[in-house]
């Protein structure tokens, strides 16, 4: 039954933990999050360039640098992506890009209507010999007003729905618990962060979302946990080995737990490969979410729990507070 | 154990809602669909922008002006959404300053730009006389006879209307496009480029007349179509001379509420304004001087004699609601360019096509693998779990199409989520009933006590993370809903399909039928 010692190995869990949530606390630091323009504003544009003559080459990414270049706009973040519908031949030479840029780009209206994006602008104006595929084009600009507001609801929501968990697993188990929950939770969240940091991809409104997921699957996962324990305290005899107990609870759920992971983790790296490049950063996020969300309810929750107990009271007094519950 | 009766009535409850609006999805011509529901696609599916739209409040005071600014900028951009004819264009003031415009489907965003943008034109343009405006519909007439007669048809036999007689083919507009002066409301999209521009771009219409619309009620447009006048396409008078607009019952002041007969509207010109409107109503005594705004006259009221010195009063049988509409329009109507884009998502449809196909097959590429590891992994119990889990995804598109929520790709992606947390449910009853199996218990038993420890452990579990995509949900904006509202849906759907359906199933195929071996 006790195949694994998770109990004896968790102080090098503990070692672990600490130095990637240090880390991850340094980049987010020194790096900081690379903030969407969901929050910080501008515009993210994605378009598709056909050539208007067969036989035209596809477009260099040089190109198009240089045309926004000419109107002005050189801090933009030009990537080069694949084409997803490469079916048809007449796309066979089409070439589809992201352009980002980050300042405040609110657009005032003119006498003649509301303006065009200044990327659109600069490439049709600029580009010769290949049209913008509207049917393809996606386009999205952001003030920077509306970010500074989404940033402050994403924050108070990530806080909002942290301590309704706090309470619920409170009233459920005890106080201990839910703070040990919350712990692992915040370490889940900063290491995916600070991956995301490292790695310099975008922080979206999406990948809010994705976070929220992450700690919705992750305490999923403990409460499984902290519920086997609960049950096998309140069964046993009070003199019995808490260490143990616990290791026996980690263990008795233990298939559980992977083979939950292992369905998650199919669902995620199908939307990552399949879905498109839209979704593909969020897929990341729960991929990575369901692995560290898995690590963290087994090495770090439940664990905690075990040292609060520890350093709190005897081992009578522990099993008392349950059996009176009963 | 035999199922309970009240199990069985939540099984069939469950599933025959899921089947319907599922039928319903697939199928929404169906004579069943007596609600019209279908599965509607969000905006990043659909293709289509979105705005939001900020009011320039920086020279307004007071909250109630910036309001009645929001409100008169909120008309304009419903009169010119309407103009593309879109099925379902969403309009809607957000906070205190902001304008939410959504337009599923649109093909063409660099022009809905241009004309949500552009200035509102308020203006003042005297009304054709009898004779001119005689002669511009039967030049109307002769136009429409010669070169849409087709078309006409066309939009008659759609809306069911009978056919042209030969006596309506010489004169299509003045005795079937409009009855008695209103435009049936049938051929108001037909007839709407021709009164923006269409006519003058033609020059179907001599000595510079023009055709424009009332603006009248809703269910009036409805009923009766919507009446049209000729105008005088030369602006008497523009929005910029007029100082400032009121309005006042009729004998007593505003508050003197009793007094009251019907609303009188007072205009005040500039002095600028005040000059030209003399001139043109001295020039113009017994006619009618329309206020038009965007080429939809609010109001034609007519010149009783010359107005000197910049104030007037226009009479008539306005109701309260009108006369507000009516100052508002008049005062804020040409706010010179008082909008800008704080927002904009704009996704061609074809990027839309993609996201759905891609979207699919991620989904279906999961849902084979998860359905093959756990058939692997938990033989015929894994069977059940995987009829619980196509179950789960009826489940979440029949609560889309029931509740008329947007499916979007976090919405797709949150689905394909929820195929691989629901099988959870099942992973911890299946291990549980495992645990006890091998402590000895019989096969009924260990199914019943599998069952009954698991529930705790799913509803516990099930519920903060239902915290969470509650939490995401009063968050989130357009696309992070959709995601919240799957992830719910999601959750009920599998805690319903793991406690109660999967239990049936065992009931049935294994205590049922007394075997002696469990194949999990």
């Amino acid at each position: 039954m006790e195949k694994f010692n998770f109990i004896g190995n968790r102080k090098i869990a503990y070692i672990i933990s600490s130095i990637l949530v240090i880390v991850s606390i340094a980049a987010l630091l020194i790096k900081g999050p690379n903030w969407s323009i969901d929050f910080t504003g501008g515009q993210q544009i994605m378009v598709k360039l056909d050539p208007i003559n067969e036989g035209t080459e596809k477009i260099s990414i040089d190109v198009v640098r240089a045309a926004l270049e000419k109107e002005g706009i050189s801090d933009a973040a030009i990537q080069r992506i694949s084409n997803s519908s490469g079916n048809d031949p007449k796309d066979l030479n089409s070439v589809s890009f992201i352009i980002k840029t980050r300042e405040d780009s609110a657009i005032e209206a003119t006498e003649e209507g509301l303006g065009q994006s200044d990327i659109i602008t600069a490439i049709m104006k600029n580009i010769d010999g290949y049209k913008i595929d509207e049917e393809a084009t996606n386009i999205e600009v952001v003030a920077g007003s509306v970010g500074k507001e989404l940033k402050s609801n994403a924050f108070k929501s990530v806080i909002i729905a942290l301590i309704l968990m706090v309470i619920y697993i409170g009233i459920r188990f005890q106080f201990n618990f839910g703070i040990a929950a919350i712990i692992a939770l915040a370490h889940d969240v900063i290491i995916v962060l600070g991956v995301f940091c490292i790695f310099e991809l975008d922080l979206s409104a999406t990948i809010i979302a994705a976070l929220l997921s992450i700690v919705g699957y992750s305490i999923n996962d403990t409460i499984v946990i902290f519920d086997r324990i609960r049950e096998d305290m309140r069964l046993s005899r009070t003199n019995q080995d808490l260490n143990k107990l616990f290791n026996l609870a980690l263990n008795r759920t233990i298939s559980r737990t992977i083979i939950t992971s292992v369905t998650t983790l199919i669902a995620a790296v199908s939307l990552y490969v399949f879905a498109g490049i839209v979704i593909r950063d969020f897929a990341f996020a729960i991929m990575l979410g369901t692995i560290v969300g898995t690590y963290s309810s087994i090495y770090i929750a439940s664990p905690l729990v075990l040292d609060y107990f520890h350093a709190k009271s005897n081992n009578t007094n522990v099993f008392s507070r349950f059996t009176k519950k009963n | 154990m035999r199922n309970s009766t009240f199990n069985r009535i939540l099984i069939a409850f469950f599933l025959i809602a899921t089947a319907y609006f599922v039928y319903v999805m697939l199928d929404n011509d169906s004579p069943v669909n007596f609600a019209e529901k279908k599965l509607n696609l969000g905006l990043d599916l659909a293709g289509g922008s979105y705005f939001v739209l900020e009011v320039d409040t920086s020279e307004l005071t007071g909250a109630s002006q910036i309001e009645k600014a929001l409100d008169s900028n909120i008309e304009v951009i419903r009169n010119r959404v309407d103009k593309f004819g879109l099925t379902e264009p969403v309009i809607q003031k957000k906070g205190t300053k902001q304008i939410i415009v959504q337009l599923p489907g649109i093909k063409d965003p660099a022009r809905a730009k241009k004309l949500l943008g552009q200035t509102a034109l308020l203006e003042f343009k005297l009304v054709a006389n009898d004779f001119r405006t005689k002669r511009a519909t039967s030049e109307i007439d002769k136009y429409f006879a010669k070169n849409k007669l087709e078309e006409i048809k066309a939009i008659g036999l759609e809306a069911n209307i009978p056919d042209l007689s030969k006596e309506q083919e010489k004169e299509p507009f003045t005795s079937y496009i409009a009855m008695g002066g209103f435009i049936r409301a049938e051929f108001l999209d037909f007839i709407r480029p021709y009164t923006d521009s269409l006519f003058t771009q033609q020059k179907v219409l001599s000595q510079n007349q023009q055709l424009a619309v009332m603006k009248v009620a809703e269910d009036v447009k409805l009923k009766r179509g919507v009446p049209y006048v000729i105008l005088n396409a030369k602006a008497e008078l523009d929005g910029s001379v007029l100082a400032q607009s009121s309005w006042r019952f009729g004998g007593g002041s505003a508050s003197e509420l009793k007094s009251s007969n019907t609303p009188e509207i007072n205009l005040e010109f500039d002095r600028t304004g005040a000059d030209l409107f003399a001139r043109v109503t001295g020039d113009n005594v017994g006619r009618q001087l329309a206020i038009v705004l965007d080429n939809i006259v609010y109001s034609a009221p007519n010149i009783q004699g010359r107005i000197p010195g910049g104030r007037a009063v226009i009479t008539g049988t306005f109701s309260v609601t009108e006369a507000e509409d009516l100052t508002n329009i008049l005062n804020n109507g040409s706010l010179k360019a008082p909008l800008k884009i704080a927002q904009e998502s704009t996704v061609g449809p074809s990027l839309g096509r993609d996201s759905i196909q891609s979207g699919k097959m991620a989904g279906i590429i999961g849902l084979a693998v998860i359905f093959i590891f756990m058939m692997v992994y938990y033989k015929v119990a894994g069977i059940y779990a995987n009829i619980a889990l196509i179950f789960n995804i009826l489940f979440v598109l029949a609560m889309l199409t029931m509740f008329g929520a947007a499916l979007t790709m976090p919405g797709i992606a949150g689905i394909i989520l929820t195929i691989g947390m629901a099988v959870d449910a099942n992973v911890l009853i299946f291990e549980r009933i495992k645990e006890e199996l091998k402590t000895g218990k019989s096969v009924n038993s260990a199914i019943e006590a599998g069952f009954d420890r698991a529930v705790v452990t799913i509803v516990d579990a099930n519920i903060t993370t239902l915290i969470a995509a509650v939490v995401l949900y009063s968050f989130g904006s357009g696309a992070i809903r959709g995601f919240a509202v799957t992830l719910m849906i999601g959750i009920v759907g599998s805690m319903f399909s793991a406690i109660v359906l999967v239990k049936s199933m065992f009931n049935t195929f294994i205590i049922g039928k007394k075997k002696e071996k469990l194949s999990i």
